[in-house]
């Protein structure tokens, strides 16, 4: 508080200079002290503001559409490469020295406080796959009466050692509110790679966000290319709470083709897109994304 | 607008009129004491520790949890899509997955972003067919934005829109409908899904 709340000099009062001094030192405790009480509503423009505080950060990586007539190839997890996990979207475009969809902070770290709003958004197009049959013909059904799709989603690296290059996964997590395994890789043998719900053990009925479906449908060119042509994307929000958290880079992964249903492993259900364990999953070869971009947006100044 | 702040002077150096100097007095007083406005403040004079937490904007984020949990034999069936038991034609607004927030006057941003999955073509339907689905945005029960038909099997839903709000309490929540069932379907057939849906809410102030 800092309003000024001495009295007038009363009329016939002795006003000498010390008096007056002393009146005048509440106006430099108060001048020392401005807050919301001396200012007037509305009395703040925007030439007071010194830097934009909706939006800290933001950024993007656009790895153009110069290949977009071949894509890069991803290897598909197929039944009995259950191994192969996630790939990191890397090197999508002619461009060589791109390092995919990978924001790197590295070098000035994303600092999120306590109420910032971070959003990611992401998008790919996927050119083709090499399983022509997966529809028998034009009107005709799916090999496998089983609807698959490919996912790509966002995860973040909190820690500076992380891959910016490569498919691997080193370093990258993903994003709170979601399991640790997100993207679980961890299971037994002969059990496939899925992008599991999180807090799985008390709800079966929650599954991640974030994720990106691209169908697998499209045109058949023969039995080995099927032209998808298809962009997908989504945006994930998060909300910070809690002491500063230091982001060091972003990237986003792919995996495919997935099915969604209920799995069970270890006595456990699942409701996830699980990783095909079947024998038309196998005919799936690669996947060729062709191009993508991934964006982000630090926003303050917010309230929950 | 604010008092213009003036160089005081004295007569003589000497006080001699107690009106005179609580007129002077009271204009910096009346300054000081909530007057002051751009024009007293300086250009780049606010910083960010001298900004009060949430003096922009209001946000509303739904959990992280899937927000379509109505309609989902979770357990017993797979997929677990909603079936033609939970809904046969309409929109189906499911009431878990709404919003409250009490807005001030201005712009209300809201996003919704969700994948989906629709069975069009799977062991439960006896014929193959073109099938469509579509989701929409309710502000206080009214439709403000509503996806075009989504006639692929899986993908996902991005809507964005901004509506100025007045002040006061405001309702949002998702709906959802899809395509009568293909002849051959029961009513336990499953139908439409979707997940991973995050609401954001953004109230900007005038």
């Amino acid at each position: 508080m800092s309003k000024i709340s001495n009295s007038n000099v009363l009329i016939g009062s002795t006003a000498s200079a010390a008096s007056a001094n002393a009146k005048f030192s509440d106006v430099v405790t108060a001048t020392n002290d401005i807050d919301a009480a001396n200012v007037a509503y509305q009395g703040i423009d925007t030439k007071q503001l010194k830097d934009n505080y909706l939006i800290v950060r933001r950024g993007y990586v656009d790895n153009g559409v110069t290949n977009a007539t071949a894509g890069v190839a991803y290897n598909m997890v197929k039944d009995g490469s259950f191994n192969s996990g996630a790939q990191a979207v890397n090197h999508v475009g002619s461009t060589a020295a791109s390092t995919g969809l990978l924001l790197d902070f590295s070098s000035n770290p994303l600092t999120l406080k306590d109420g910032d709003m971070l959003r990611v958004w992401h998008s790919c197009h996927l050119y083709k796959h090499e399983y022509g049959n997966f529809i028998s013909g034009a009107g005709g059904s799916y090999a496998g009466n089983v609807f698959y799709a490919c996912a790509t989603y966002p995860v973040w690296a909190l820690t500076p050692a992380f891959a910016a290059s490569g498919t691997t996964p080193t370093g990258f997590e993903s994003f709170p509110g979601l399991s640790t395994s997100w993207v679980n890789t961890t299971l037994g043998s002969s059990q496939p790679i899925m992008i599991q719900q999180p807090d799985y053990s008390g709800s079966y009925n929650k599954r991640g966000y974030g994720i990106a479906l691209y169908p697998l449908h499209g045109t058949k060119i023969g039995t080995s290319e099927m032209r998808t042509r298809y962009t997908g994307g989504s945006t994930l929000n998060y909300l910070h709470s809690g002491s500063d958290l230091t982001v060091y880079a972003m990237r986003v992964f792919f995996l495919g083709p997935l099915q969604y249903h209920r799995y069970n492993y270890g006595g456990a259900d699942f409701l996830s897109f699980t990783a095909s364990n079947t024998s038309v999953g196998a005919n799936f070869n690669n996947a060729y994304i062709s191009h993508g971009h991934i964006g982000f947006m630090q926003m303050r100044g917010g309230k929950v | 607008m604010s008092y213009k702040w003036t160089e005081g002077y004295l007569r003589d150096k000497n006080i001699v009129d107690e009106d005179e100097f609580n007129r002077e007095y009271n204009n910096h007083k009346g300054a000081i004491n909530g007057g002051l406005d751009r024009d007293n403040l300086p250009v780049d004079s606010v910083g960010e520790d001298h900004l009060k937490a949430g003096a922009f904007l209001a946000y509303d984020l739904s959990s992280p949890n899937d927000l379509m949990v109505q309609g989902l034999d979770t357990l017993s069936s797979s997929p677990a899509f909603s079936t033609w038991d939970d809904r046969l034609s309409g929109w189906v607004h499911n009431t878990s997955q709404k919003s409250t927030v009490t807005t001030q006057e201005g712009m209300l941003h809201i996003d919704f972003c969700c994948w989906f999955s629709m069975l069009t073509n799977s062991p439960a339907h006896v014929s193959l067919e073109n099938r469509w689905a579509q989701m929409g945005i309710l502000l206080n029960n009214n439709f403000i934005v509503k996806t075009n038909k989504l006639w692929s099997y899986a993908g996902n839903v991005n809507i964005n829109i901004a509506v100025p709000v007045a002040s006061g309490p405001q309702q949002v929540h998702i709906a959802w409908r899809s395509e009568a069932p293909p002849s051959g379907s029961t009513m336990s057939n499953g139908s439409f899904a979707y997940g991973g849906g995050q609401l954001l809410l953004i109230n900007r102030y005038r």
